[in-house]
């Protein structure tokens, strides 16, 4: 919508870009700081742009922390695994709680709405005491199988919501031409329902690659650990504070973030549009 | 499956029409709801049940059963007082300010000048960034010697007076990490606040402005009062991430200095994980879901009455 340049206009766009900068502020510094030398970060004297930029940070954490490279591997892995499986199981509930008829429908979406609700540690407690039972703790499918439970009410929420939008006469027709349940469901409806899966990826993709209490918890050595959980211990271990090193870690586990973000951008604020005024 | 067979045939085989029917819903939800079970459903009844036992996880063989011993023991224990108040205290500054923040950046982002999109993205970018990220970030920057906040104060605005350790002062501790929390989380409710503002119909408006209403006015009598919907939603979504404000702290601070950032969630978790009295734990994290879930519905109320 174009609209005139007017004087109020002008103060919102100030207004607007000095808020957008203090947002980015830390990203910046962050960024900034990583490209600096020690010297210059602990001289006392307050720079903004590195008089001399380097790349020490970066190669000593990727040559030398070896544990980064290890909490990268497990924070992908981990990821990728909750991810997929988050996507499958809440596409197949998520059509059925939209399009089929089953005794007790009402009573388990009940059930979903009321663990939407609860707070983690609720949860947190009996899982440590089960996972503990079972030898899942410091293990990658201790911490996925809590990832898929935990996205599962709220990723199915929102794939309801997307199968609702697709008219019934769709499948009708599709069984007509002889397709049985299972194929109404990936041949018809989920090529239709992608932009709601768009939507269920990155929402889970960021809820678990940041994910902190649970892998907290649930792991405590490095083998196990992700960069969530396993940055603030090589916070703990540096003697002093490294903030050139810590910079570069930072900044190096954030571009999955940000690219993801960024490129399906779109789909997030959508999701989370139509999941406000649906409520 | 065609329906008059249903219909004519006799009662065993309607029975068995009517579970041949239930085939395709139960197998899609059957995955989903197996994890839930085991991750969500069992949990949360086992911890309700833990919540009134005594149980170290440590020590006890087995949960001992004590009735509602550990939900009387908490309102005489000073650390759970502690951090209940503290609690209150970051919600109080957390919520007012978000709230208000989001909604005047959601009106000026709706006016659609140039480069929203890229302030939207923006202001939106802190709430996909891991809190734990976002923790040691803010420590560093609130360190009192190499932290940019007090080089900005000192070498920017001459403000050197100012310049302190935000976080390990009694009363600034908690303040600053509110703060963290408010950029943390605000574009999350600009969205919502947007989503909101977008749903007013048009015409409402435009009758405005038949009648000469302008700018202020129109948001004033037209704007604010058609988003109650909107303060209901964020309104539950700011008390949720009050009350179970964790990682900012615990990350920041650790509780520190002495219990002054000491919140609920991070009492739970000690107690749960460092000192292994899984039953107190359980009732405290019990207490902290009965309160989100009392000052939601209150919130639900207040957004129906008005």
């Amino acid at each position: 919508m174009k609209k005139p340049i007017s004087v109020s206009n002008i103060i919102i766009f100030t207004i607007l870009l000095i808020t957008a900068l203090v947002f980015l502020v830390p990203f910046i510094w962050t960024l900034l700081t990583s490209l600096k030398a020690n010297e210059e970060i602990y001289s006392g004297t307050f720079t903004i742009l590195p008089s001399k930029v380097t790349f020490v940070h970066y190669i000593k954490v990727v040559t030398q922390m070896n544990d980064f490279m290890r909490f990268s591997i497990n924070t992908f892995s981990i990821t990728f695994f909750t991810v997929f499986a988050t996507v499958v199981f809440s596409a197949m509930t998520g059509y059925a709680f939209s399009k089929l008829a089953f005794v007790g429908k009402k009573i388990y979406f009940g059930f979903i709405l009321l663990v939407l609700t609860v707070p983690y540690a609720v949860y947190l407690i009996p899982i440590y005491i089960m996972e503990d039972k079972l030898n899942l703790i410091n293990t990658h499918i201790g911490l996925i199988l809590p990832y898929i439970a935990i996205n599962l009410p709220m990723t199915i929420f929102i794939m309801r919501g997307t199968f609702n939008n697709i008219p019934n006469g769709l499948a009708e027709a599709a069984k007509m031409d002889g397709c049985n349940f299972l194929q109404v469901w990936y041949k018809i409806m989920i090529p239709i329902a992608k932009p709601g899966i768009a939507t269920i990826i990155i929402f889970t993709f960021i809820n678990v690659w940041g994910e902190f209490m649970f892998a907290r918890t649930l792991t405590s050595t490095p083998a196990a650990q992700t960069l969530a959980v396993g940055i603030t211990f090589l916070r703990d271990e540096a003697a002093s504070w490294q903030y050139g090193t810590l910079s570069a870690t930072i900044t190096l586990s954030l571009i999955p973030l940000l690219v993801i973000f960024l490129s399906m951008q779109k789909y997030f604020i959508r999701g989370i549009m139509e999941g406000a005024l649906k409520e | 499956m065609p329906k008059n067979v249903a219909t004519n045939g006799n009662s065993r085989n309607r029975v068995l029409i009517l579970l041949k029917k239930q085939i395709p819903g139960y197998f899609f939800v059957a995955p989903g709801l197996l994890f839930m079970g085991v991750y969500m459903m069992y949990p949360l009844i086992y911890s309700l049940i833990l919540s009134f036992t005594q149980y170290n996880f440590a020590y006890d063989a087995k949960p001992v059963f004590i009735g509602f011993g550990n939900y009387i023991k908490m309102w005489s224990d000073p650390y759970f007082l502690a951090s209940l108040k503290n609690t209150a205290v970051f919600s109080l500054i957390f919520f007012p300010i978000v709230m208000v923040l989001a909604l005047v950046i959601a009106l000026m982002l709706e006016k659609g000048v140039k480069g929203s999109g890229f302030f939207r993205t923006s202001i939106f970018l802190p709430v996909v960034i891991p809190l734990s990220l976002t923790g040691i970030v803010f420590q560093w920057i609130l360190n009192e010697q190499y932290g940019l906040f007090n080089f900005i104060l000192k070498d920017i605005f001459n403000l050197g007076f100012l310049a302190r350790n935000w976080l390990g002062d009694d009363t600034w501790a908690m303040i600053s990490i509110a703060f963290v929390s408010i950029w943390k989380y605000v574009g999350m409710l600009v969205i919502l606040f947007m989503a909101g503002l977008q749903a007013i119909p048009k015409d409402l408006y435009e009758a405005a402005e038949v009648d000469g209403a302008t700018g202020f006015k129109k948001i004033l009598y037209i704007t604010l009062p058609n988003l109650r919907e909107s303060y209901v939603v964020c309104g539950i979504w700011a008390i949720i991430q009050s009350v179970k404000v964790f990682e900012q702290p615990f990350i920041m601070t650790g509780g520190g200095p002495g219990t002054s950032t000491l919140v609920l969630y991070q009492y739970t978790w000690e107690n749960a994980f460092k000192y292994y009295e899984m039953g107190y734990a359980s009732a405290i994290a019990y207490v902290m879901g009965a309160i989100i879930l009392l000052l939601s519905v209150l919130n639900l109320r207040l957004g129906k009455q008005e």
